[in-house]
């Protein structure tokens, strides 16, 4: 191949990601590490050097009792997440019949996103006398008040991403499509059971693509927001109060900016730390097509 | 027979599932037919009293802005960002996964590095830069993030089916002569629609759903998308009508399901065609 | 003929996109308005501060005939939107070349922008604001105009003195004015309520001890009910902070950045609110807490709450869509109380931007006049940012019974009821949270009274300290 020229269009390609990159991302992160070094309040600033770290890893126990909650949070949801999803599109790409509905019904709490009716929803699941306990009720148990007890508030909110699993399913679903029905069929004849064929070739030809839904899902789950912010606004006695939420209270409520982007690039390493493990871990894995 | 009986289990299991994760959202449908009250103190299904008048005055809306508005806004909204999402997507993964480039490697980690800072202290710089532009007040930062692939999310997803694909391919028609532009057209996107509509559906619903970056960046009401316009009578010291506000998020969730439904066949397994295919 | 479709969109979606990069990176945006692209570097500080063809910037210099924007922003539902709207419609009819642009929204998320607006020099010309935020935001941000400046065109004597040394006045300066006030009163179910009542209907109580016995009794009488229920913020607001205050006899969070209580005063008050819900008065406070409002509390619309602690200008939406016989009674006070520790202050703000020119800063005040104080704007706002604290638009409302009956009670009773003003810091966001987080902990049973007490005004002290640097 051409390989002078190609070089160039390479980079012609990728330039709207980055003229992007140089003007519109750049400059906040940059700002954001500086301010991180500073006492800014939204109005003034002074450099006060490594101050704001050593805090955040010395005294600040809110800080470190909401990294572990949404560490715990993230390792727990995302496996889960991921697995709800890989099974559901298994199930659906098996199935012919109804299928458009059993994918709709699926995908719907994805679409619900993150509205104001999903606060009303999740608490008429999970209150006193709610839906699931009305369920339980039917079976003789008497369920909790799930999220007013501070023991059981982040075990629902982690079932918060479960339900909305619709971006990573359709991923798998496309994934599985392009899985080539001539190698599954090939096994078959040959007298491999349906556990094997998953297993030997299904899995391989996904496994770029499980790959990148791990790395996605946590970059999402560790930052989430939205649910505890919505649901249970971090209660009951903060057993909801995630990273995020104290990294916002932080630099909204306080305006303690300066401080918040200190939280926020303690984030940034611990997330970029796990995604160049899952990298280096890939190679043993991850299959990809185009690899010779 | 033992097939039979293997898909009828399967279809039990999907049924059980999908009730479990729709009843709430039929709950939900259904409680924008209520009165006010029964939605907070009823766990029923169906509404005791069937009113229709939480669609009604959530059409008519709040303070001189119909939400038909909203909608409007939205589309316009969504629309270009969707399309400018998914062709800068193509173009920056096809350059990511089929060229050979200096840097390459590190430019794809700082690409994905960007998804890794928390949105919260992004977001006032962000806000100063686009003041700075003249953009606020309107669409154009939307558009310029979309078009400029400001979310990897989109680009890795593509770099991810495309590695996919098999460098036969490519070879095969660079030796009938096609170009590099001619290989993306006609060999990689054919090959590759499950996940372009799927990153249009995602952008889609993620922008419909969007409620801070609209908040920051547009003061107009009139220029309000569905996500903020829905929130305009959320007040802790005012009559809230919660019927009118679940029945419009049910008529705005309606376009992206129309859209869903409409997309499903590019990411649902064709077994007609895979047929023919081998 | 779907595969054409799909490749006729993703066609269409490249040129735009290559058009898009293609026009911003070749040249340099001649005719788009977009100012700073071309620079491409990532330090666009703007030196050039192209503000004009924003609207609202659009002075277009003095003399007559000229046309002004004025930017004006709040929160609020429904009926307030709709109230401001039309008063700024008729506003704009009688000053035509004004024109006011409305920029409201839900609470959620506006403080958040309004920040960001004023960190950016961006916010809108009048701005609403709770009184919470307008120590900080004057001390921190310098965000308020001296209205002072403008005492020709705006009448602040309408306003009463204490409100405006209390709460208005900073460093010599008129920052804010308040929309209208508000003071805590006990709104009750004279319904469920009826045995504990006279043959008036009116509620027998004005201890605490009273108010903990009629719980007890109405909790025996009916498992399902109890004598009061809040959200969380409620359960601060109306019953610990008042009752800490009438053991103090001072404000708790003082201007000097102290605390006005010592650690035993906060574990009497602890232990004082505690049984509220030891002795099951409350609803149980896991359950009160999922609500954001009384209106999503199934006990309130279903009559099973005795009654509510709550500012008067929320009385007529709180009964809303409720049919049951409602009362009005003061706060609850202990024994040998002096003052009632009920909750008096502004329940709104205005104030006008300090970054706003003069020409504009003068129309603003003239139209904060017309809205504060007319008699035509006051009837059209009603009390939809509560009970007008200027003294002619609250006689405009009187004079046209615009006031329900039950509100003109709760207002004389809280009158009548002494009080303190609140600290300038006292409701600051992060002063207000450590409240609330020791509160949930000594609900909780996570710290004793005595350990919260301790703790909590560690913290205090701390953020009082940092709010004081800043």
């Amino acid at each position: 191949m051409k390989s002078r020229k190609q070089k160039y269009l390479g980079y012609l390609y990728i330039a709207p990601w980055l003229i992007g990159f140089f003007v519109l991302t750049l400059y906040p992160f940059v700002v954001s590490l500086l301010y991180s070094f500073t006492d800014y309040d939204m109005f003034q600033m002074d450099f006060v050097g490594l101050k704001n770290y050593m805090e955040i890893f010395t005294t600040d126990n809110t800080a470190m009792d909401s990294l572990g909650r949404t560490l715990l949070y993230t390792v727990v949801s995302v496996p889960l997440k991921l697995a709800m999803a890989l099974t559901v599109a298994l199930m659906l790409n098996k199935i012919r019949k109804g299928r458009g509905v059993f994918y709709t019904v699926f995908y719907l709490p994805s679409i619900l996103g993150s509205s104001v009716a999903l606060a009303i929803l999740w608490k008429y699941v999970f209150k006193k006398d709610g839906l699931v306990n009305l369920l339980l009720g039917v079976i003789g148990i008497e369920g909790p008040n799930w999220l007013g007890n501070p023991d059981l508030a982040l075990p629902v909110m982690m079932l918060l991403p479960l339900w909305q699993m619709g971006a990573p399913m359709v991923i798998f679903l496309a994934a599985l499509k392009n899985v080539p029905t001539d190698l599954t069929e090939a096994a078959r004849i040959d007298g491999a059971g349906p556990f094997r064929i998953f297993w030997k070739i299904t899995l391989p030809m996904i496994s770029p693509i499980i790959f990148f839904n791990a790395i996605m899902q946590t970059i999402e789950i560790i930052q989430i927001f939205t649910p505890a912010y919505l649901v249970t606004k971090g209660g009951p006695v903060k057993s909801t109060y995630l990273y995020s939420l104290y990294l916002y209270d932080t630099a909204f409520r306080d305006m303690k900016v300066g401080y918040a982007s200190a939280l926020s690039w303690i984030l940034f390493s611990i997330i970029i730390t796990f995604t160049l493990v899952f990298f280096s871990l890939s190679g043993k894995w991850v299959y990809y097509s185009d690899e010779r | 027979m033992k097939r039979k009986w293997k898909t009828a289990a399967l279809y039990l299991v999907i049924t059980a599932a999908a009730v479990i994760v729709g009843y709430p959202l039929l709950w939900l449908f259904f409680s924008s037919f209520k009165e006010n009250a029964e939605i907070f103190t009823s766990v029923k299904l169906f509404p005791e009293n069937f009113t229709l008048d939480g669609f009604i005055n959530g059409w008519k809306s709040t303070a001189a802005v119909p939400f038909s508005t909203f909608l409007i806004n939205s589309c316009k909204l969504v629309i270009p960002t969707v399309l400018l999402t998914v062709a800068s997507a193509i173009l920056v993964a096809y350059g990511f996964c089929r060229f050979e480039f200096k840097g390459r490697k590190v430019l794809m980690m700082a690409m994905l590095s960007t998804m890794m800072l928390p949105n919260t202290v992004v977001m006032i710089p962000r806000y100063i830069l686009f003041n700075d532009f003249n953009w606020l007040n309107s669409y154009i930062p939307f558009y310029a993030m979309a078009a400029f692939a400001v979310n990897p999310f989109f680009t890795y997803l593509l770099i991810q089916f495309f590695r996919g694909i098999p460098m036969d391919l490519d070879e095969a028609a660079y030796i009938d002569g096609a170009g590099k532009w001619q290989i993306l057209v006609k060999v990689i996107l054919p090959l590759s629609k499950a996940p372009i509509v799927s990153a249009a559906l995602f952008q889609t619903v993620w922008t419909w759903n969007d409620f801070f970056n609209p908040l920051l960046y547009i003061d107009r009401v009139t220029k309000y998308p569905v996500s903020l316009g829905l929130r305009l009578a959320i007040d802790a010291d005012s009559v809230v009508n919660w019927n009118s506000i679940i029945a419009m998020s049910c008529v705005s969730m309606l376009p992206v399901i129309v859209l869903f439904i409409c997309l499903q066949k590019y990411f649902v397994q064709g077994i007609a065609t895979t047929g023919i295919k081998s | 003929m779907k595969k054409r479709l799909f490749a006729l969109l993703t066609a269409a979606a490249m040129t735009a996109s290559l058009a898009a990069c293609g026009q911003t990176a070749q040249e340099p945006a001649p005719s788009s308005e977009a100012s700073g692209t071309e620079t491409a570097g990532t330090e666009t500080a703007s030196a050039d501060s192209t503000e004009t063809d924003s609207a609202s910037q659009e002075t277009a210099g003095a003399g007559d005939g000229e046309e002004i924007v004025l930017r004006f922003s709040w929160w609020g539902g429904d009926s307030r939107h709709e109230a401001t709207l039309e008063a700024i419609e008729v506003y704009e009819a009688a000053h035509p070349g004004v024109t006011i642009e409305p920029e409201y929204s839900s609470f959620s998320g506006y403080y958040e922008k309004l920040v960001t607006q004023l960190a950016s020099s961006n916010a809108p010309d009048i701005f609403q604001v709770d009184q919470g935020w307008v120590a900080e935001l004057s001390a921190r941000g310098d965000a308020f105009a001296d209205l002072s400046q403008y005492s020709d065109i705006l009448d602040m004597t309408q306003i009463s003195e204490s409100m405006m040394t209390d709460y208005c006045t900073i460093n010599g300066e008129v920052q804010v004015l308040p929309f209208g006030y508000n003071g805590t009163v006990f709104l009750y179910n004279k319904t469920l309520l009826a045995d504990w009542c006279d043959e008036n209907g009116n509620l027998q109580m004005s201890t605490w001890d009273d108010f903990i016995q009629i719980g007890k009794e109405l909790h025996e009488k009916d498992p399902e009910a109890y004598m009061t229920t809040a959200v969380t913020d409620g359960y601060l607001r109306y019953m610990l902070k008042p009752m800490l205050e009438q053991i103090t006899n001072e404000i708790d969070v003082q201007d000097d950045f102290t605390l006005g209580f010592h650690e035993e005063q906060m574990t009497q008050a602890f232990n004082s609110f505690l049984e509220i819900f030891n002795e099951e008065v409350s609803q149980p406070y896991d359950e009160a807490v999922l609500y954001d409002s009384m209106q999503n509390n199934p006990l309130w619309l279903n009559g099973k709450i005795g009654g509510i602690f709550l500012f008067f200008s929320n009385i007529d939406t709180e009964i809303a869509g409720l049919d049951y016989d409602f009362g009005v009674t003061a706060m609850p006070m202990f024994e040998d109380a002096q003052i009632s520790g009920q909750e008096c202050c502004p329940s709104l703000m205005v104030a006008i931007n300090k970054n706003s020119d003069e020409v504009h800063q003068r129309a603003a005040a003239e139209f904060m006049e017309w809205f504060l104080n007319s008699e035509e704007a006051s009837l059209i706002l009603g009390t939809q940012r509560g009970v007008p604290a200027s003294a002619s638009a609250l006689e405009a409302l009187e004079s046209n019974n615009m006031l329900s009956e039950l509100m003109s009670q709760a207002i004389q009773i809280s009158n009548d009821t002494m009080s303190l003003k609140n600290g300038a810091y006292e409701l600051n966001a992060s002063v207000k949270s450590v409240f609330v987080d020791y509160m949930e902990m000594v609900i909780y049973g996570v710290e004793t009274p005595e350990e919260a007490s301790a703790n909590m005004i560690t913290d205090l002290n701390a953020i009082l300290q940092e709010l004081s640097a800043g």
